[in-house]
């Protein structure tokens, strides 16, 4: 307790020094009028957040007082922001309480989070210095190769990232990165060392779009001053082009250890391979491709508007995915098709599929047909079934109904798994009391066997202050998700805790 | 309040009704073993169960007899009930209710019977009769209401092996019990309302001596808020013999005259949804009794003048 009195003491004072210091940034900016193009204004802001977490153990609960069964976790942030002379941006972010989860400890110094400066000219082009911001972009529309939530990206490194965009418009970019452990974060009050160790990588993407076409480039090299295998390469090329009110849309990439790996030329295509039916087997098994007519359709007046996707996806089972979303390892080739009702809200859709996964040799059909409605009063349903191939169809209904007062999602679920019916059912109610104070539930069973419940208390004041109680037995983050969309339902830890959670505001960012 | 010819008669064909669907019941059990352990007295209608036996201090309908008969008094005019609820998707065990209710003098009456089945033959079954009056009106909708009933229990099983020491030859038993209910309902402000019942006063049983059934009385007590007609929240606690258990629901009227429910007890969860056309309601309802082991159920509500305060 002694060391969690000691966070919070540091966290209170470091807010409440910093308000006091962050007097006269205000006045200045009133005095400016916060115009944009002001060389003197700034902003600042302060959040503290704290969540202390009482969980279940073999003593008393809920109002135990063991401490390996209570947490304290709290956290000052300051930022500030300055755009310098037009054509610079400066912010910066530091924190405390930073957890590690590497090496299991918890950090209550004060040190830099995130941060970058920015330079822009003419709108044309940009070049930003970051620190461990979530900068990287995707010109992909069908695959994710690049995603800030990729394996190595989410880790947050810090580089330098450039923009040009040229007469076509074409644009250029090209981002140079680091990646370190997370607990270096806490080294040197969080300065980034000299960029000597860990992962680097080097992304350079262009393309150009016009309205009727667009085509584009991915480079990707990454390499590990860590592990002697810790390298990747990737290139990917895209296009598209419209067609019939639709848009059809085709990217490939490959990925190999190095630039050395790659073989049979650009495309790795083997075409005395591809026969009917079996196209993929002439694809390389570094490579991944994609192709989608997107858009297409077809307004019937009083028989209401058809809509028709048909798509392609493949994705070799040797295709490194390092900076990227893309699964690995399947095939499948799928037509999507709706109808919406002329008048009344409601939409039919089916998507038929064959799948092949080549990690565990299954495959076949899958039909996804679903059916949404929403009545007066705002009340929304949707009815969705699964059939796939080799195994039981899967049922799932939701109702959502949101107005100012009341927000109720409820899901019922059947998976049939051959031994018998699984039945899911999550509910979750909020209601609001006044314009400050929202209550919460949940009640969550899944698949026939465990049951869960949450209720929580929220209080809002004004802007600037949130206060959230809690109690249940599990933590219901993604579970309506999970339950809706997934293909198996989910598997809940169960988790019983009480806990509060604040969060307060300062300043104008 | 006036009623007509043909709504004076309807009591009396809910009463058949009533009788033939216990007598039904208890009479289609199917070979046996044992006698079974003890009765269970506890009824849920489809509502109760939506809201995981959350029900006594928000009953709103004719099957408020089972758990607080001080609830009558938010039903009106004359109502018929009836459901059907399964185990297990119909191996484990069935059980059907009829009830129908009617006002007369500002006192409501009503009258009920169950059978519940069991796969290993044993039988139960239970009668009602009984009522609710208001004791005391306030303004905008604060009241208190009393309410009892009698109750007749039946159970009925067969033995395989005779117990020759207790000179108990073997065949199919049956034996007969009665009892009676009590309940309060106090609604101290039109979103507030607190309850309290006790079923099965007498704490009688079946049979005697080694074939004794208990039959275990059971106290509710609990609490509700009505958040502007649209929003239930309720919390029962049930003590049935030495158990104890609390029971939470929560219902919410969507702009459609359909009410989403959902409940929790002992970490098993229920839910459901209710219909409401007017003249008539229709609810699904699932219940988890154990792992893997789901009840879901179905019932149908009729009414006749049916007045416009039936709501919470």
């Amino acid at each position: 307790m002694n060391r969690m009195n000691r966070i919070f003491i540091f966290s209170a004072l470091s807010l409440a020094l910093f308000a006091r210091l962050g007097v006269p940034g205000r006045a200045i900016c009133g005095e400016n009028d916060a115009s944009p193009d002001s060389s003197g204004s700034y902003r600042w802001g302060g959040v503290y957040t704290s969540l202390i977490r009482l969980e279940e153990n073999a003593g008393y609960f809920p109002w135990n007082d063991l401490a390996r069964a209570s947490f304290l976790t709290d956290r000052v942030s300051l930022m500030f922001d300055a755009p310098f002379a037009k054509h610079f941006h400066f912010f910066i972010k530091g924190t405390t309480g930073l957890w590690s989860r590497d090496d299991d400890i918890y950090s209550s110094r004060f040190f830099i989070d995130q941060g970058h400066l920015s330079a822009t000219w003419r709108d044309r082009v940009t070049g930003k210095l970051f620190l461990r911001e979530r900068v990287f972009r995707n010109r992909n529309r069908l695959m994710y190769l690049v995603s800030n939530d990729s394996q190595l990206i989410r880790r947050r490194g810090e580089g330098f990232d450039v923009a040009v965009l040229t007469a076509g418009p074409v644009l250029l970019t090209y981002t140079g990165a680091v990646f370190r452990d997370r607990w270096e974060q806490k080294q040197n009050g969080g300065l980034p060392p000299l960029p000597f160790q860990g992962e680097f990588l080097n992304l350079f993407e262009g393309g150009i779009d016009r309205s009727s076409w667009h085509a584009g480039l991915t480079l990707a090299d990454m390499r590990s001053t860590w592990t002697s295998w810790g390298f990747s390469v990737l290139y990917g090329l895209d296009g598209g082009f419209g067609l019939a009110d639709g848009r059809i849309n085709i990217e490939f990439a490959r990925s190999a250890r190095r630039w050395d790996d790659f073989e049979d030329g650009l495309f790795g295509l083997d075409f005395d391979a591809m026969k009917w039916g079996s196209f993929s087997a002439g694809l390389p098994s570094d490579g991944t491709l994609a192709a989608e007519w997107t858009g297409f359709a077809w307004n019937a007046g009083d028989k209401g508007k058809f809509g028709l996707t048909p798509g392609y996806r493949y994705s070799g089972d040797a295709f490194i995915d390092v900076i990227g979303e893309v699964s690995q390892g399947y095939v499948e080739s799928y037509v999507e098709m709706w109808w919406k009702h002329a008048k009344l809200a409601s939409l039919v859709s089916l998507k038929a599929a064959d799948r092949y996964d080549y990690d565990t040799g299954e495959g076949g059909g899958v039909l996804e047909t679903s059916l949404w409605t929403r009545f007066r009063g705002g009340l929304e349903t949707t009815a969705r079934a699964f059939f796939a191939e080799g195994s039981r169809p899967v049922l799932i209904i939701s109702t959502v109904d949101d107005n100012s007062l009341t927000r109720l999602l409820t899901t019922a679920r059947i998976d049939d798994t051959g031994g018998g019916s699984e039945f899911s059912f999550l509910t979750e109610a909020g209601i609001n009391l006044g314009r400050r104070w929202t209550l919460g539930g949940t009640v969550y069973l899944e698949r026939s066997i465990a049951g869960f419940y949450s209720a929580d208390i929220e209080m809002r004041g004004g802007k600037r202050f949130v206060f959230r109680a809690s109690a249940g037995t599990y933590i219901p983050v993604s579970t309506y998700a999970d339950l809706n969309y997934d293909p198996v339902p989910p598997v809940t830890r169960r988790d019983r805790a009480i806990s509060f959670y604040t969060r307060i505001w300062l300043g104008g960012i | 309040m006036k009623v007509s010819r043909n709504i004076r008669q309807k009591p009396k064909i809910l009463l058949r009704l009533a009788i033939a669907a216990a007598a039904l019941t208890i009479l289609s059990g199917a070979a046996s073993g044992e006698k079974p352990e003890r009765f269970d007295g506890t009824i849920s209608s489809t509502r109760s169960m939506a809201l995981g036996g959350a029900f006594s201090p928000l009953a709103d309908d004719i099957t408020a007899l089972f758990v607080n008969p001080a609830g009558l008094l938010n039903t009106g005019g004359v109502a018929l009930y009836a459901d059907y609820m399964e185990t297990a998707g119909g191996s484990g065990p069935w059980e059907g209710k009829l009830a129908g209710g009617f006002e007369r003098w500002g006192i409501v009456f009503a009258a009920a019977g169950s059978g519940k089945s069991y796969d290993d033959g044993v039988a139960e079954g239970q009668l009602s009769v009984g009522f609710a009056l208001n004791v005391l009106s306030g303004t905008a909708g604060s009241f208190i209401s009393l309410g009892g009933a009698l109750r007749a229990g039946h159970v009925a099983f067969d033995l395989e092996d005779p117990c020759i020491p207790c000179g108990v030859p073997g065949g199919r038993y049956s034996y007969n019990a009665l009892t009676a209910d009590l309940g309060v309902m106090i609604r101290p402000l039109p979103f507030i309302s607190l309850s309290a019942s006790t079923e099965n006063i007498s704490e009688t049983g079946f049979g005697s001596g080694d074939y004794y059934i208990p039959w275990d009385r059971t106290v509710r007590y609990g609490a509700a808020w009505l958040h502007e007609d649209r929003f239930t929240i309720s919390w029962e606690r049930r003590q049935t013999g030495d158990r104890e258990t609390d029971h939470f629901g929560f219902g919410l009227r969507t702009a459609l005259p359909l009410e989403l429910m959902a409940g929790i007890t002992s970490n098993r969860v229920h839910g459901g949804a209710r219909w409401d056309g007017g003249r008539w309601r229709g609810a699904i309802v699932f219940g988890q009794e154990a792992e893997n082991v789901i009840t879901t159920g179905a019932s149908i509500e009729i009414f006749f003048n049916r007045p416009a305060r039936i709501y919470q």
